[in-house]
């Protein structure tokens, strides 16, 4: 993917620069506001990372200039405040998604991912039911089959295993399932989510033998049946 | 029937409005001065006419006696020296003079009436021999106090003189009315300056009440925007005349001043923000840099991602206590939905029902009446998130854990050894942490945290010990009030 990364910071740049580069992607790495607005406008971008507090011209102003001038490139807002109403008003001015300072580097990877593919979902979607492989899943009538077997999965654990299905092939942090599946933006200091998932896979991958959920260590989860 | 009934409704609703009014009204500061002043006015009013009136009616008597008394000695003096003229006296107007020889007959019934002539004579007697002077103050000595009676004719009260002369008997009368016209009109004329001025001051405090009560309300809701963080609000008033728009005048510099120190505050933390979590997302880089170079043992590796650990809880607590002030200080924009509280209830036990079970103890929720309240879904969440995570950090296992929302209270109640009674209002405070707890993980923000959000809702966080047959433990709730 064509990335422009928008950070002041020297030593933050270029790691994450680097790091996105080693996962593949193109990076224009640029330092000042302005200069970043005419880039946006004048070349086409899979994703723009804006960090909030920069030289010039700051990654918000940055953004709502672009959304007003009717540019939807998919945005990922970097921001040192990390609050409740910053997270708001960034998702407000047009952001697709938001991530606060300081952040792992897989967090990073894992939401630029997911923003590049957003559009191109490998999930096949029929009416209302979800089918990954011999995984069924009805939005609807709210029931998980595999293999013809029904699996008993509560509110929470329906909720996951969708997101996941959604999300197929892609790496999904913990934070990433915290906000999509349990409305949380904060970091509980218990594992909600390690706890959830390993419950999940008692129940769609023990009975059958094989993993669909692998475990990224230290960064997520990636769902993949295959 | 039903009409009847719905008839009944709205006569006692109309009656609930009026007296709601009246209390709403008793409660305009204005109207109670006036209503003070005029009962003051009042009373001073009574007290005057009560005494003017008394007075004029005794100094009256006074003189109507002494007038009465010098025209019966006039009367006598005439009759000694002319005789009884029936022509001078025509007993019409205010004046009425009877007179009977002592020979004739003295059965008129005015003689009978007046009891001047009973009992014994010698000391009723009067005589005079000597001049007309001599004799006037022996009548006036002589005889008894001169008496009222009401005459049957309806012509009024009159004041009767009555004393034995020379040959007869003679009873002089004036009439008196005129002094109960005069009283009653005086009585009258205070009455209704009375009932005037009372109306008067109570209209002109309805209208001082009112018209003071739309600039009091406008301070108030100036005020409680303020206090919600909308520092830009300003009573601004009119004209700068009297004493309130003075104090309008020093809010609205107050809550400028306010805004100017929030507003530096808010500069102050994010700059701080940034200042410290730039070198932290370096730091995190770095480590993370050193574990993908992944040309160490599993041993550095292990030391690298505690490095990590210590990082991000740093970086909680710096997060946690950012979150605080900003909450606190009401810059923060909560987004307020309406939340049924029941369901957020249950929404957290789902996610942490197999967290406890996993952490060795039990959760469980008790739902006693469901209320819905304005509120923020992701800080009420993280508020009973951050009880359930205390409770599992600071509890034994085996520990019941339950969930209870009641009505508009929202909290948690845990089977663990509680918090000593003389702790309980510390532990809600920043950092605070029980001896005990020291050298446990966490960031010492949960408590403070959830007594923030409480709070940010219009509510309170309450911590108790409890004791009842089955239970014993610690109680924290959040009361969101009315």
């Amino acid at each position: 993917m064509k990335i422009l990364f928008l950070e002041d910071d020297h030593e933050i740049g270029s790691f994450v620069s680097e790091g996105l580069e080693r996962s593949g992607h193109v990076v224009d790495w640029i330092k000042n506001g302005r200069e970043a607005l005419v880039m946006a406008t004048t070349k086409e971008y899979d994703v723009l990372i804006l960090d909030r507090m920069v030289p010039e011209l700051d990654g918000l102003s940055v953004l709502k200039a672009l959304r007003a001038a009717k540019i939807r490139t998919p945005v990922l807002l970097l921001t040192a405040l990390g609050d409740v109403d910053d997270r708001v008003e960034g998702l407000q001015s047009g952001a697709d998604d938001y991530l606060a300072k300081p952040f792992a580097f897989s967090e990073l990877d894992a939401r630029i991912s997911a923003l590049g593919r957003r559009v191109s979902s490998e999930t096949s979607v029929d009416g209302s039911v979800l089918q990954i492989g011999d995984i069924q899943l009805d939005l609807y009538k709210q029931k998980c089959r595999r293999r013809n077997q029904e699996i008993n999965l509560n509110n929470k654990e329906f909720r996951l295993l969708e997101t996941f299905m959604r999300a197929k092939g892609r790496m999904l942090t913990r934070n990433m399932l915290l906000e999509k599946v349990w409305n949380m933006n904060f970091d509980p200091t218990t594992s909600v989510v390690e706890t959830h998932v390993s419950r999940l896979r008692g129940k769609i991958e023990k009975p059958f033998g094989d993993t669909v959920i692998r475990t990224v260590r230290g960064a997520g989860y990636v769902f993949d049946p295959d | 029937m039903a009409t009847q009934l719905s008839a009944l409704c709205v006569v006692q609703a109309m009656y609930l409005t009026l007296i709601n009014a009246l209390k709403s009204m008793l409660r305009l500061s204005a109207l109670r001065q006036a209503l003070l002043h005029t009962i003051v006015f009042v009373s001073i009013l009574v007290a005057a006419g009560y005494y003017s009136i008394s007075t004029f009616q005794d100094s009256f008597e006074q003189r109507t006696r002494l007038e009465l008394q010098t025209r019966f000695a006039q009367v006598a003096n005439d009759i000694t020296s002319r005789g009884f003229v029936v022509n001078d006296y025509p007993n019409i107007g205010v004046e009425q003079v009877y007179y009977v020889e002592n020979d004739t007959d003295t059965s008129n019934w005015i003689f009978q009436q007046t009891g001047f002539f009973d009992g014994n004579d010698s000391n009723d007697n009067p005589t005079q021999e000597d001049g007309s002077q001599q004799s006037q103050n022996d009548v006036v000595d002589g005889l008894q106090s001169p008496e009222r009676i009401v005459d049957s004719d309806d012509s009024g009260e009159w004041l009767y003189y009555g004393g034995e002369i020379d040959r007869g008997r003679l009873v002089v009368a004036v009439n008196i009315g005129r002094q109960e016209l005069i009283l009653d009109t005086l009585q009258q004329t205070y009455t209704s300056i009375g009932i005037i001025s009372i109306l008067t001051a109570a209209l002109i405090a309805i209208i001082l009440g009112i018209r003071n009560q739309h600039r009091m309300n406008r301070v108030r809701e100036t005020l409680s925007l303020a206090a919600n963080g909308e520092l830009s609000a300003r009573i601004k008033p009119v004209r700068d005349s009297d004493d309130l728009d003075q104090l309008a005048v020093s809010i609205d510099e107050t809550i400028a001043k306010l805004e100017v120190l929030v507003r530096q505050s808010r500069e102050f933390s994010t700059n701080i923000a940034h200042d410290i979590k730039t070198p932290l997302t370096r730091l995190r880089f770095r480590l993370e840099t050193v574990l993908l170079a992944n040309n160490r043992s599993d041993d550095e590796n292990l030391e690298i991602r505690k490095a990590l650990e210590q990082a991000d809880e740093i970086i909680a607590i710096f997060d946690a206590f950012l979150r605080i002030a900003k909450l606190e200080s009401g810059e923060t924009k909560a987004s307020f939905e309406s939340i049924n509280l029941a369901s957020l209830a249950q929404e957290v036990a789902d996610t942490y029902d197999v967290v406890v079970e996993d952490s060795g103890r039990v959760l469980k929720i008790e739902i006693q009446e469901s209320a819905i309240i304005k509120g923020d879904r992701v800080l009420l969440i993280q508020m009973l998130a951050n009880l359930i995570e205390n409770s599992i950090r600071y509890t034994e296992k085996g520990t019941e854990l339950k969930i209870v929302a009641n009505h508009r209270e929202l909290g948690l109640a845990d089977t663990g050894s509680g918090i000593p009674s003389e702790e309980l209002e510390k532990v809600v405070q920043p950092m605070y942490r029980l001896e005990k707890s020291r050298g446990l993980e966490g960031t010492g923000m949960g408590l403070s945290l959830a007594k923030t959000i409480a709070e940010l809702h219009g509510g309170k966080l309450i911590l108790s010990n409890f004791q009842d047959q089955e239970f014993q433990g610690l109680f924290v709730r959040a009361d969101f009030g009315k």
